[in-house]
């Protein structure tokens, strides 16, 4: 920016604050370089251009690559590695490039935190460096007050609304607003990125779930009735990153081995034909084969999660004996395990994590606009079984989600056939904080551009 | 000013008043001819709502043949209705009309057709109505469709678009459409159709008498069709218009909302508004050869005329979806939308400086939105909205909001444009035009960041509401926040004294090309939420705008040697150095003017 220029190129009396130049030890002149260095409007201008950029390419990659990915892989880290091939569809849909391009090749980029942090760094330097506060009314009658009064809180209390009033020039306090909210923004987009989490919670009509679903990863497991409680059942799963590296599982509460034979991380499940070989020799997937999908978009229309699918041999501990291969697929649901020990069932699922109460669902209704296939609304009829307590009984429809404890509920998709419903759980410690930096940016900007509006037609009045 | 123009802008708006009232007149039927018109009033079932058979009509025949009328055998213009019945009642004409729009010429060569520009690529059904040929158009289609959807050429995608053509007029022809027929019980919502009303007669007869004892409204409907068949416009007329008043009594049809949608059809208030802002544009343009103030005055006031009848319009069509302040539903609607706001804003701006070139700039900009409002007007534009999308709430503030901000980018955009062209072409760009430019510039980039991040907030909060995801990253919200930095980022960049007016000027042009990414680019990559349209011809269109606009900003990069207007101005005084011209990329080091517009943080005393 041009004043850092200035004050480096004119000589040093120049300067805004401060004592002269020629007095100040090298270092601190170094450190006074370095922070306006930090504090330019020339390093915004850059930093501005290269978050565009982040955010065009983001844009692109999801068609491919999908939401999550994208995120983790542009927004929501250091460094980004941006592929080539991320350009293509944009010339395949604007240049007519061929389909079948592929473009080998890549480059490192600062990823969205890094940029983020490094407009953080740069709108608090600048504010610390070249805001400078009204000198005038140092001794007001808050202050006054505050000194007077013996309560802490309203001595801070006082001291800002001090500072607020009198030592911040209207004209700056726009701008102060709407960085302010910038800060919180990005602070909120942070935290966000760190800590909310967000799984599904399927339905179907005239049952309940207590557990929310995580559709990015799997579970393997292997489940089997309580025979003392015959409504419940013990439950031993295989988490996800132990099924995607193939091999043998073993663990002392299962009396077999587990050996994985093939994950497919996205599959489709169809009959068998006269060419295919049987993998599986047990179960519901005898007659069937596993057929492997490209990885489904996130950020597609039909938002589709990935379906993984696997082949998993099952033999005795004792004697090794052989007790089948499973086909296992996250829809086909529960399969006996047998003949073999104590009635295990075995399910290959999203991975599940329990919840402390219940959703019961008595009705679902998807609305379509008259005469034609278009939806109109879905909306979920619950009921809300805490563990302990009263139930409730809410309706969650479109753009009107039911907030219990911190998690939010949304409603999201259907079962097959409209069988049941799908909502959406977000829990999200940040969610307040847009609200907020919304709020003073939207605020400070009517306040400074009102304000020049002002002064531009005082002006033109008088001229 | 110029005393012997002053009648000029008083005939310039009586003119424009006069044209529009003359466009208003409804047409009417003749009292011995099939009355047409009043058959157009008959409420249907379509996409969703009710609506005037006329639109269903003309929706119908746009998607076919890309226009609202046609041409028959005879080479007469008729309206779309006529069209229709002749195709429900399988009149030879029907089949005979060129109304099949069909460019691609692998489609043509498959069905062995020859290119044909003199009926601008319309083809009649009779020209190939060809079993084998027909049967290999549906072959290639399946097989089209079996290719995911983003993955399909341009042949595929033409080939099943043409086949849905087929398919609406084999629906015509079957009578499987429109649906006007009301529900056969008062707790049904869904209107029937000719054949599905004669499927669930319990007794299925061909004697009308007997069918109106079990379904009076088809025996009525199946007699209107046979007097139409015959030509018999005595009965056609009586019936007609006895069915209408039937139906609108009994089932308590909105005949305010149907009347107002068949005026809205005749007038075609986006088209007579196109007209006008062309003539303000002409009016502007000529301004510049000499009568200037009293020209600019003139084109003030059409504009105004012009925006009147656009925001008419707008209103309108929120009253027709019954959904008050909901500006925007769809991209055609963004379109005409972005128009009125760009001409509002305008109309502001040339108030307050009052040098036609803001006139010049709204004429531009609504007159390129009316033209690509046209290109997106596939089928009917006052569509019903998917389930996420149906709330008015959010519609009426963040739709509105976000596409305000392209407004205001848009014409920041276009003023800088015209500042470039001025400056190079031209030696009209002294410095007073230059500072003026300027500050409009500045103004109205403020105006734009305010208003895109507020709506791109917004969107962000209704995220939050519907699916708790302030925000998911999604291509459109991203196009938003594109507008928004690149905003900041101008006015940051003058803030610092890194640019100047040109250095603006250069700037908000490429914010032009943002926008038009952030409108159109992003759903044209078929990804997220808001991916509501692709359209090759949108795709193609778009390009060219960015080629162009790369073109200005080259013209504006050009050295201040190469400029026009700075040759004017160091030829008048060689010493001066015009406060227009600093360059865009080397900083001064001087502070700019005065504090109330520029300051930012104070600077040194």
């Amino acid at each position: 920016m041009s004043k850092t220029s200035i004050q480096v190129a004119t000589p040093p009396s120049a300067g805004p604050a401060g004592p002269p130049l020629q007095r100040q030890p090298d270092r601190l002149r170094v450190l006074k370089k370095i922070g306006q260095a930090l504090a330019s409007l020339r390093l915004t201008v850059v930093l501005f251009v290269l978050s565009m950029f982040l955010v065009f390419t983001g844009t692109l990659a999801m068609r491919d690559s999908g939401l999550w990915v994208t995120l983790s892989g542009y927004f929501r880290c250091w460094i980004a590695w941006i592929p080539l091939q991320v350009f293509v569809p944009f010339g395949q849909v604007f240049l007519g490039l061929p389909m079948n391009l592929r473009v080998p090749g890549g480059f490192y980029y600062p990823g969205g935190w890094l940029l983020g942090t490094a407009l953080l760094v740069n709108l608090l330097a600048a504010h610390a460096l070249r805001f400078k506060f009204l000198k005038r009314a140092d001794r007001s009658f808050l202050l006054q007050h505050a000194e007077a009064t013996d309560s802490a809180a309203m001595t801070i209390l006082l001291r800002i609304a001090h500072f607020i009033l009198f030592r911040i020039a209207w004209k700056r306090s726009g701008i102060l607003m709407i960085h302010s909210g910038l800060v919180i923004l990005m602070l909120g987009e942070f935290i966000t990125g760190k800590f909310a989490s967000e799984a599904l919670m399927p339905i179907v009509i005239g049952e309940s779930a207590n557990y929310l679903q995580n559709s990015d990863r799997v579970e393997l497991a292997f489940l089997q009735d309580d025979p003392n409680d015959p409504g419940k059942e013990h439950v031993i799963v295989v988490p996800d990153q132990m099924l995607r590296k193939n091999g043998v599982i073993e663990d002392e509460r299962l009396p077999f081995t587990v050996e994985i034979i093939r994950f497919i991380p996205n599959a489709d499940v169809r009959k068998r034909t006269a060419g295919d070989e049987a993998a599986a020799t047990r179960g519901v997937g005898v007659d069937a084969v596993l057929e492997e999908q490209p990885p489904s978009v996130g950020a597609d229309s039909n938002q589709q999660a990935d379906m993984p699918g696997a082949y998993v041999k099952l033999s005795d501990k004792k004697s090794g004996a052989s007790l089948g291969t499973y086909l296992l697929w996250v829809y086909l649901g529960e399969q006996e395990i047998g003949p073999g020990p104590n009635g295990y069932r075995i399910d290959l699922r999203y991975k599940r994590s329990y919840q402390p109460y219940q959703i019961y669902l008595e009705e679902f209704h998807h609305d379509v606009y008259p005469g034609t296939e278009i939806p109109k609304n879905f909306s979920s009829r619950v009921r809300l079984i805490p563990e302990e307590g009263e139930s409730r009984e809410v309706v969650i429809y479109m753009n009107n989600p039911l907030r219990y404890e911190k998690q939010t509920f949304y409603q999201s998709g259907t079962l097959k056939a409209d069988a049941g419903t799908v909502l959406q759980v977000v829990q999200n410690p940040g969610a307040e904080m847009p609200y907020i930096a919304c709020a003073l940016v939207c605020l400070g900007m009517l306040v400074h551009f009102g304000l020049h509006l002002g002064s531009f037609l005082q002006r033109r009045t008088e001229s | 000013m110029n005393e012997n123009g002053r009648w000029l802008p008083w005939l310039v708006l009586g003119g424009a008043i006069l044209y529009l009232v003359f466009k208003m007149i409804p047409l009417g039927d003749s009292p011995t001819g099939l009355h047409l018109q009043e058959l157009g009033a008959l409420a249907v079932q379509d996409g969703g709502r009710i609506k005037p058979f006329d639109s269903m009509a003309r929706t119908t025949l746009m998607l076919i043949s890309g226009k609202q009328d046609y041409k028959d055998e005879n080479d007469r213009t008729q309206p779309a209705i006529k069209w229709v019945m002749d195709v429900m009642t399988h009149k030879p004409s029907a089949a005979a009309s060129k109304v099949f729009r069909i460019e691609n010429d692998q489609v043509l060569s498959l069905l062995g057709l020859q290119p044909r520009s003199e009926t601008h690529f319309r083809y009649a059904l009779d020209e190939f109505r060809d079993r084998s040929k027909l049967r290999q158009l549906w072959d290639k289609a399946e097989a089209a469709k079996l290719v995911p959807e983003r993955e399909r050429d341009t042949f595929q995608v033409k080939v099943i678009e043409l086949q849905s053509h087929l398919h609406l007029y084999m629906a015509l022809d079957n009578q499987f459409s429109p649906r006007l027929l009301p529900p056969s019980s008062p707790g049904e919502q869904d209107w029937r159709s000719v054949v599905e009303a004669f499927k669930s007669l319990s007794n299925p007869e061909a004697n009308l008498l007997k069918i109106a004892e079990q379904d009076r409204d088809l025996a009525m409907v199946l007699a209107i069709l046979k007097a139409y068949e015959g030509n018999d416009a005595k009965v056609f007329n009586k019936m007609v218009a006895e069915y209408r008043k039937d139906v609108d009594q009994r089932y308590a049809v909105d005949t305010s909302r149907i009347d107002t949608e068949l005026f809205f059809n005749h007038f075609e208030p986006f088209y007579q508004c196109g007209l006008l802002y062309a003539v303000v544009f002409l009016l502007s343009c000529l301004s510049w050869f000499g009568w200037s103030d009293t020209l600019n005055r003139s084109a003030f006031w059409l504009m105004v005329v012009a925006l009147v009848v656009h925001i008419w319009a707008l209103i309108t069509r929120m009253y027709l979806m019954d959904r008050w302040l909901v500006f925007v539903t769809n991209l055609y609607s963004s379109a005409v939308f972005i128009g009125a706001g760009c001409a509002l804003l305008c109309l502001v701006l040339e108030r307050l400086y009052r040098n036609g070139i803001a006139n010049l700039v709204g004429a531009v900009l609504a007159g390129l939105t009316m033209i690509v409002a046209q290109h997106l007007a596939a089928g009917d534009t006052l569509e019903m909205m998917r389930a996420v999308l149906d709330t008015n709430f959010w519609l009426a503030t963040h739709v509105t909001c976000v596409t305000f901000g392209y407004t205001a980018t848009f014409v920041a955009g276009f003023l800088g444009l015209v500042y470039i062209l001025r400056g190079v072409l031209t030696s009209s760009l002294d410095k007073d035009m230059a500072r003026t430019m300027g500050k409009m510039i500045y103004g109205i980039v403020c105006f734009a960041t305010l208003l895109s991040f507020t709506g791109t907030v917004l969107g962000g909060i209704w995220a939050d509401q519907s699916w708790g995801r302030f925000w998911g990253w999604d291509p459109k919200e991203n196009g938003a926040l594109l507008i928004v930095i690149w905003n900041a980022l101008i006015l940051h960049a003058r803030w610092g004294g890194m640019v100047k007016q040109r250095g603006m000027a250069v700037l908000a042009v490429a914010g032009n090309m943002v926008t038009g990414w952030s409108w159109f680019g992003t759903n044209q990559l078929g990804v997220g939420l808001h991916a509501y349209g692709f359209n090759n011809t949108l795709a193609t269109g778009l390009v060219i705008f960015w080629v162009s606009q790369v073109v200005v900003i080259a013209l504006g990069s050009l050295p201040l040697q190469r400029w026009a207007s700075y040759a004017a101005l160091t030829a008048a005084s060689p010493t001066v150095q015009p406060e227009s011209t600093p360059s865009a990329t080397k900083p001064t080091g001087k502070r700019r003017g005065k504090r109330g517009e520029a300051g930012y943080f104070p600077g040194p005393a």
